[in-house]
């Protein structure tokens, strides 16, 4: 049966600049929030806008990814129509290639994409943290009878030299895109998510991977390909919390975003957009006698005998007593023993704080613990 | 290994007063992520038996929202077996709607898994028990039936609604209800392994002798006629047999000690997944000794309770040795004490309500107080 919207989400990326995090699984199954994997949100939002088709590529350190996604069940995507694909790269007739690049990572699944026959293919990242209804940016691109629509987010001048910028007519139609620009003549910054109308892209993708010069990469050469080719290419302006976990101090901000910013990605909201995830088979969460716990959130099978301020502590993380976690993000099964204290510190999966140890004493940056 | 058909047994479960009235205990909130079903299915799960017959008398409703697709546990797999047993024919006559009939009613089940035991296990006694060490011990007593039980030195205050049995070397020679009248005592966890050839003969033969007879019937007919062994069961366990033992036995597991005994390494407890976010602790949150869900948000202060998911205490508000249930709200300045508060209700306008120990105050579902 030919579906109209099918999502593709590149999830096959190292995360270099998170250190160790990454070192032995891919960014989109960082931990975030105490109960979330990022990976949760791209796949929330497919299923709560009625996408029930989506192939999750992967790469780097794939297997706890792949494990995690399944068969698409956390997210509601075990149905009888349904389905989640995981596409790592294969061996094939002409060889075997790692993915070269985003496009090309698409590219190699066109086979997929052609037995599901989609109108539309939305391509993600699996490493972002927002809530999006895809189906109103999809509503936009039939509006303007697009060939491609690019989500876009309106950032500072200052940060706009980060980001891939479009500069775009009245009608938000795309004119160029510029890579980093140095002195940007527009705020738009591309958010790496794209709805293509699939014969555009198939088109396109074919004729880049016969490309030797091409870096295989939906902004650096898809896009540009179809601007120059006069192609309809629109930006679809989107509001609300978006976040790329880049770094640890991002990753950090990210996760005190939940504590502080009242535009947070909104988790609590009643919005029928709930980030579904892993349920741990965890014991209840109990804070002690002597706990304390402000301005903090605890996720199931935590345990606090001692002090937690404004910070995140994941599933089967222990707070012994008289340890002190102050704004620091402390990831499942993590232990503070008995008289540590922990400062703006991101506590990996399974670490130790030995007895009395201090982290961070002088509360500057964002220190990781992780082997 | 042996095939294994479990039986979980709610025809026997007790009632918790105003709050089983229209639910189950199975279903029932228990310790703010649970249900009571959870810690039987999950032992089957975890004893390995994965073909199920849950035996349900009445208040269907909330035990099939519960169930869900029973993805939880291992029992709704291919190789796995699920089926919910209901008696309907003789539903609405309580005298007959009992386990035995409802097992013969259902006997397709027992047709279709050929299997080499039975497990019959009830929900309302909470432990963590592995029914394969049961199974082996039946085994090489040679057994027909062999009782589950507990030795206990408290038996005029607790265990009320159960029966006592006596023991003469491990084979049990009676069975009598607890008169509470001595503390130490046999206690049956009504909890038994049958082996099938025994159990589909006697389920016939003691339908003969009277329509009327429930299981409880058979194991009394078998002590007297067949090889009854008995099986201490030395771990955790507790019967939730009324309101106040409910709160009690509840409140009692915040103790990390006692809670050890019934949250075993490799025996997880299983149940279903609400993917709600984790607990907001706001500014000012002042909480003690108590288990808190995910998707509650606090401000106020807590103390020796149990809270369950989304519940909302707002700033001012005092929650002490108490039980809130899913989606509650605590206004501002309001102090509870000794409350057990079902589902969905609000407390808005009273500003004190206090119980004690043995007379806890109940608000009712989706009421505003």
């Amino acid at each position: 049966m030919a579906k109209d919207l099918v999502a593709m989400i590149l999830a096959g990326g190292k995360g270099t600049r998170l250190e160790a995090l990454t070192k032995k699984v891919a960014k989109p199954a960082v931990y975030y929030g105490g109960r979330y994997r990022i990976i949760d949100f791209p796949l929330s939002n497919c299923a709560n806008s009625g996408i029930d088709t989506v192939g999750v590529l992967t790469q780097y350190e794939s297997v706890a990814l792949n494990n995690y996604i399944g068969n698409g069940a956390k997210w509601g995507l075990d149905g009888n129509r349904s389905l989640a694909l995981i596409l790592p790269p294969r061996q094939k007739e002409e060889g075997a290639n790692w993915y070269r690049g985003t496009a090309d990572a698409i590219a190699q699944n066109i086979d997929f994409l052609d037995s599901v026959n989609p109108k539309y293919v939305l391509i993600l990242s699996g490493d972002h943290i927002y809530k999006m209804n895809y189906r109103q940016m999809l509503a936009d691109h039939l509006k303007n009878k697009a060939d491609a629509t690019i989500a876009v987010l309106n950032v500072s001048l200052k940060e706009a030299s980060r980001f891939g910028i479009m500069n775009v007519k009245e009608d938000m139609s795309i004119y160029e895109f510029e890579e980093k620009p140095e002195k940007p003549k527009s705020t738009l910054a591309s958010m790496g998510i794209y709805i293509f109308s699939y014969s555009v892209l198939k088109e396109a993708l074919i004729k880049d991977l016969n490309n030797e010069k091409s870096s295989h990469d939906f902004g650096k050469n898809i896009i540009p390909y179809l601007i120059a080719k006069n192609k309809r290419v629109f930006a679809y302006r989107f509001e609300g919390y978006w976040k790329d976990v880049g770094t640890l101090e991002s990753l950090w901000e990210a996760n005190m975003d939940l504590l502080d910013n009242k535009q947070d990605v909104g988790l609590y909201d009643n919005d029928h957009m709930k980030i579904y995830s892993e349920d741990t088979k965890s014991v209840p969460e109990y804070i002690g006698k002597k706990g304390i716990v402000k301005n903090s959130l605890l996720n199931q099978g935590s345990v606090v005998l001692g002090k937690v301020e404004h910070s995140i502590i994941s599933n089967e993380a222990i707070i012994e007593e008289e340890a002190e976690v102050i704004d620091s993000v402390v990831m499942p099964g993590a232990r503070i023993k008995k008289g540590a204290k922990v400062y703006r510190t991101i506590v990996g999966e399974n670490m130790v704080i030995e007895e009395n140890e201090i982290i961070n004493k002088e509360k500057k940056g964002i220190v990781l613990i992780k082997d | 290994m042996y095939k294994v058909l479990g039986y979980c047994n709610l025809h026997h479960s007790v009632k918790l007063g105003p709050l089983t009235e229209e639910r189950s205990l199975a279903s029932t909130p228990f310790l703010g992520r649970y249900a009571f079903i959870d810690f039987t299915l999950s032992n089957f799960s975890n004893s390995g038996i994965d073909r199920i017959g849950i035996l349900v008398k009445e208040h269907l409703r909330s035990l099939v929202k519960h169930l869900g697709s029973s993805n939880a546990w291992t029992i709704n797999t291919k190789i796995g077996t699920k089926a919910i047993l209901y008696n309907e024919k003789d539903a609405k006559n309580s005298r007959y709607n009992h386990d035995v009939n409802n097992i013969k009613e259902n006997d397709w089940l027992i047709l279709r898994e050929k299997a080499d035991f039975v497990v019959i296990a009830p929900v309302h006694f909470v432990m963590a028990i592995n029914y394969q060490e049961v199974i082996d011990e039946h085994v090489k007593n040679g057994a027909d039936i062999t009782i589950v039980y507990q030795k206990v030195d408290n038996a005029k205050t607790h265990f009320e609604t159960c029966d006592v049995l006596t023991l003469s070397n491990n084979v049990i020679t009676s069975l009598k209800e607890n008169k509470c009248t001595k503390d130490n005592a046999y206690i049956s966890l009504e909890t038994y392994v049958i082996s099938m050839q025994k159990f589909e003969e006697l389920i016939y033969k003691i339908s003969k002798i009277s329509a009327l007879y429930e299981l409880r019937d058979l194991i009394l007919y078998a002590i007297q006629n067949e090889k009854v062994y008995g099986f201490e069961h030395k771990g955790y366990v507790r019967c939730f047999d009324t309101l106040n033992h409910y709160l009690e036995y509840s409140l009692e597991l915040l103790d990390f000690k006692t809670r050890q005994k019934l949250f075993l390494e490799n025996w997880p407890i299983y149940t279903i997944t609400n993917d709600t976010p984790p607990t907001k602790y706001l500014n000012n949150a002042d909480v003690k000794n108590s288990f808190i869900s995910n998707g509650a948000v606090i401000d106020g202060k807590v103390e020796n309770s149990i809270l369950s998911r989304e519940v909302i205490v707002k700033e001012g508000a005092v929650i002490k040795n108490s039980i809130i249930l899913t989606d509650c709200v605590i206004s501002s300045d309001a102090h509870l004490e000794y409350v057990i508060e079902d589902k969905y209700s609000k407390v808005m306008r009273a500003k004190d309500i206090r119980g004690s120990k043995e007379d806890p105050i109940f608000i009712k579902q989706g009421d505003v107080i």
